[in-house]
């Protein structure tokens, strides 16, 4: 490994992790997996092969869509970074390996601006066992809504044996899609990267001569099997914890969240979480220090049980000595009772607070506003209308499997032109900041 | 010169009343009713080229088919403009305009419709329509055409609506999704360091506003009739009227006389919201028959309403809830009903 091109390490990082970036202007299938010079190939039967064997896949189709195709790509369950850590470091602990200290630490090896899509058709038989839609339009007037239409995608379909339940099919993706991902940024595993960018928190210091301290609240799920986030590879419970930020880019954190596509929170943004990344970025510039994340449950059961988790987080945030938090948010609803009593907390214990959160106007956009909105919100930044609705053309090519969506009612065929929602459209309200799109007054 | 299509009720178009609130839509060339006091003012301006006819009740019932016919008859005509109304204070007038004013949207044209501030119909007009205020009843067709006329005028000329034309207009107060220079994620931390540094900035979000509803006296219930309503979506089984499990179009009733409480052989829920496992296992958990059959026989109920009343809450407008809301309770009061027990999900 030749290590000469890493940039001098700014000594003061505890938990230190050094990312190396592969870049990846294009993704081909063929003979050999290998990258080189910006080019991922992927030899699909080797990878098809690996996951029937690894992952209890029962087939398996798998496609690559490029930004600016005439692609629509549905039935989507999860979205995920190729990653992989040399000399024994864990990845995904909990579902490829065990949770231990290499994890957010020492070097991982990405394949930026590639993604792994994962789809498969889970019908689900009652309202708390739905899996809804999410697509991902790769051309026209869709793809300004999802960022993985900017992400070369390798799209797995995952076919199931007929006796698995829904519970059990994602879970066969999930561990597929997170086998794959590993499986492809091996790849790199002998090649020099192309950056290599280095995260880390302060070391203790209780003085603020580097700007205030900052700290991210990153709320996860549990509502069913089927509405979940994984912490380490354990469903989250309501007691707050505290993780490093670059044991997030290892896959601390794993979606099993497959509620309304555009305001669930995919692997890939927390892998590459846009808050975290301009955190760091502001953090080199020397304008805050970025002391941890903080991760909560949302949909929390009860009132009682809501606020204890909103107390014991923002007295977690004081502990990190935080001056501020950006708190994000998965999915809607309730969930928004969570988040501002969260803000309540933070702000009655002195430490300020922004959100991100979605809002579901109605189609009009006349609908009221969220259940759940405390005096001390604000500062709140709008992800979008989730309920506009958009028209989407005929396109060429559809990948991700049968076309069968779930609670959102879409009456056409997925190949034909077609209006939809944007609750329909993979991350388009994205929670976590990774889109543009934002609502206004008119 | 512009083509103008209007948009009347039958009332307006000269066909009847509510006892002909079921007339077909209907085209025909020219003005009609009040479109012609519309023509004369618009001089030069524009011409209306057609006009549609509606039964209110025609409009209601099968939304999107009436949608498809008045954007085929956009398309026939040629128009440049639809004009809806004014419809005034009448609710379901008022939602057959904000219909009209969809199927002009899927066609790709602006359209105008004139409605009283308080009409439910605004809150479901999409929101590029720009909708003129008019007065409370038919009183006030002057005025309200004269306003109508003078917002028409600026866009025939292809000028924007100008702030004088806004005041005859409603402000929407709705939310349109426009694109930021940077993503969520920056424009949070942005906002956290001018907010930790005591510098100004503008939240996205503000909290919204619901109305206020005034309760009504309180009665004396042993002495009334209650009924039961629900916004839970509890059906006989099968649901025979095909309630809609989400944004529901309707509201209906169901008899409960001789029973003493809901079976989960008879009734079951179609909320597609919730976890309706316990409902279905004992559905007076969701409409409180069992109980109130127990409190009428004690006399501490004076009497008991012998349907119930129910839609489905989950996802439906706010507006079309309005709606349902006014015409259950004409139903209620025409039953001499005097207290409700409404049970959500």
């Amino acid at each position: 490994m030749n290590l000469s091109t890493a940039p001098r390490v700014r000594p003061n990082l505890a938990h230190r992790l050094e990312l190396f970036n592969y870049t990846v202007r294009d993704v081909r299938l063929g003979e050999e997996t290998n990258w080189a010079e910006g080019v991922l190939t992927v030899n699909a039967e080797a990878l098809k092969k690996h996951l029937i064997a690894e992952a209890g896949v029962r087939r398996m189709g798998i496609a690559v869509a490029r930004p600016g195709e005439s692609v629509r790509i549905v039935n989507i369950l999860d979205a995920i970074e190729p990653r992989v850590k040399p000399d024994n470091g864990q990845i995904f602990p909990g579902f490829l390996g065990a949770m231990d200290g290499t994890v957010g630490r020492g070097v991982t090896h990405a394949l930026k601006g590639c993604a792994v899509l994962v789809c498969g058709s889970v019908p689900g038989e009652v309202a708390s066992q739905v899996v809804s839609e999410a697509i991902v339009d790769m051309s026209g007037p869709g793809a300004r809504y999802s960022p993985f239409s900017t992400t070369r995608n390798l799209i797995l379909w995952c076919d199931f044996y007929d006796d698995q339940d829904p519970v059990k099919r994602v879970s066969v993706a999930r561990h597929a899609g997170l086998m794959a991902a590993r499986w492809l940024a091996e790849a790199t595993l002998d090649h020099v990267p192309d950056d290599i960018r280095v995260y880390g928190v302060p070391e203790k210091t209780s003085s603020k001569k580097n700007g205030p301290h900052v700290v991210y609240i990153c709320p996860g799920m549990l509502l069913s099997d089927l509405h979940q986030t994984f912490l380490s590879g354990s469903a989250l419970t309501s007691t707050p914890s505290v993780v490093h930020p670059t044991q997030l880019m290892d896959g601390i954190l794993v979606s099993g969240n497959y509620d309304i596509g555009a305001t669930r929170n995919p692997t890939y943004l927390y892998q590459r979480s846009p808050i975290v990344e301009v955190l760091f970025s502001y953090q080199e510039k020397g304008l805050l220090s970025f002391t941890g994340v903080i991760v909560t449950k949302c949909l929390i059961e009860g009132f009682s049980g809501k606020q204890r988790s909103a107390y014991l987080a923002a007295q977690t945030a004081k502990l990190l000595d935080a001056d501020g938090v950006v708190i994000s948010i998965e999915e809607c609803g309730h969930a928004y009772a969570d988040l501002m009593l969260t803000c309540q907390a933070c702000e009655e214990m002195g430490v300020k607070s922004v959100l991100i959160m979605a809002e579901s106007a109605g189609a009009t956009g006349a609908k009221p506003g969220p259940i759940a909105f405390a005096e001390a919100a604000d500062a709140v930044i709008s992800a979008g209308n989730m309920d506009e609705v958009v028209s989407l053309p005929a396109v060429d090519a559809i990948y991700g499997g049968p076309w069968s969506c779930g609670r959102w009612m879409i009456d056409n065929m997925a190949l034909e032109a077609m209006k939809t929602p944007l609750a329909n459209i993979f991350a388009a309200t994205s929670q976590v900041g990774a889109g543009r799109l934002k609502g206004e007054t008119r | 010169m512009t083509r103008i299509m209007h948009y009347i009720n039958q009332f307006f178009g000269g066909i009847g009343g509510e006892d002909k609130a079921e007339y077909p839509l209907t085209v025909t060339a020219g003005t009609v009713g009040p479109g012609r006091l519309l023509a004369g003012k618009l001089g030069d301006a524009g011409t209306i080229v057609a006009t549609i006819v509606c039964g209110d009740n025609t409009a209601q019932y099968s939304p999107d088919h009436i949608k498809q016919e008045i954007a085929a008859l956009l398309e026939q005509y040629e128009a440049d403009i639809l004009v809806a109304g004014p419809a005034f204070g009448s609710g379901r007038y008022g939602l057959a305009c904000a219909e009209a004013a969809e199927a002009a949207q899927m066609y790709g044209i602006q359209s105008v419709v004139g409605m009283h501030p308080e009409n439910p119909g605004i809150d479901l007009c999409p929101a590029d329509v720009i909708i003129v205020k008019a007065g409370e009843s038919v009183v006030d067709m002057a005025a309200s055409m004269e306003h109508l006329c003078r917002v028409l005028v600026h866009l025939t000329a292809g000028r924007p609506v100008d702030t004088e034309e806004l005041t005859y207009c409603i402000k929407r107060d709705i939310r349109c999704n426009t694109t930021s220079r940077k993503n969520g994620a920056v424009r949070a931390v942005d906002m956290l360091l001018a907010k930790i540094g005591g510098k100004k900035f503008e939240s996205e979000q503000l909290p919204p506003h619901f109305p206020r509803i005034t309760p009504a006296p309180p009665i004396d219930v042993p002495l009334s009739k209650i009924a039961l309503l629900s916004t839970g979506g509890l059906v006989p089984k099968g649901n025979p009227d095909r309630l809609e499990a989400s944004s529901a179009t309707k509201w209906v009733s169901y008899s409960i006389a001789g029973r003493a409480s809901l079976t989960p052989e008879d009734f079951e829920c179609i909320h597609g919201g919730i976890d309706v496992t316990h409902i279905n296992a004992y559905p007076n958990r969701l409409i409180p028959l069992d109980i109130c059959s127990e409190f009428r026989a004690k006399g501490l109920i004076g009497a008991l309403d012998d349907e119930y009343y129910v839609t489905v809450g989950n996802l439906t407008p706010v507006a079309r809830c309005e709606q349902f809301a006014v015409e259950m309770t004409a139903r209620l009061k025409e039953k001499k009903v005097s207290g409700v027990i409404l049970t959500s999900s």
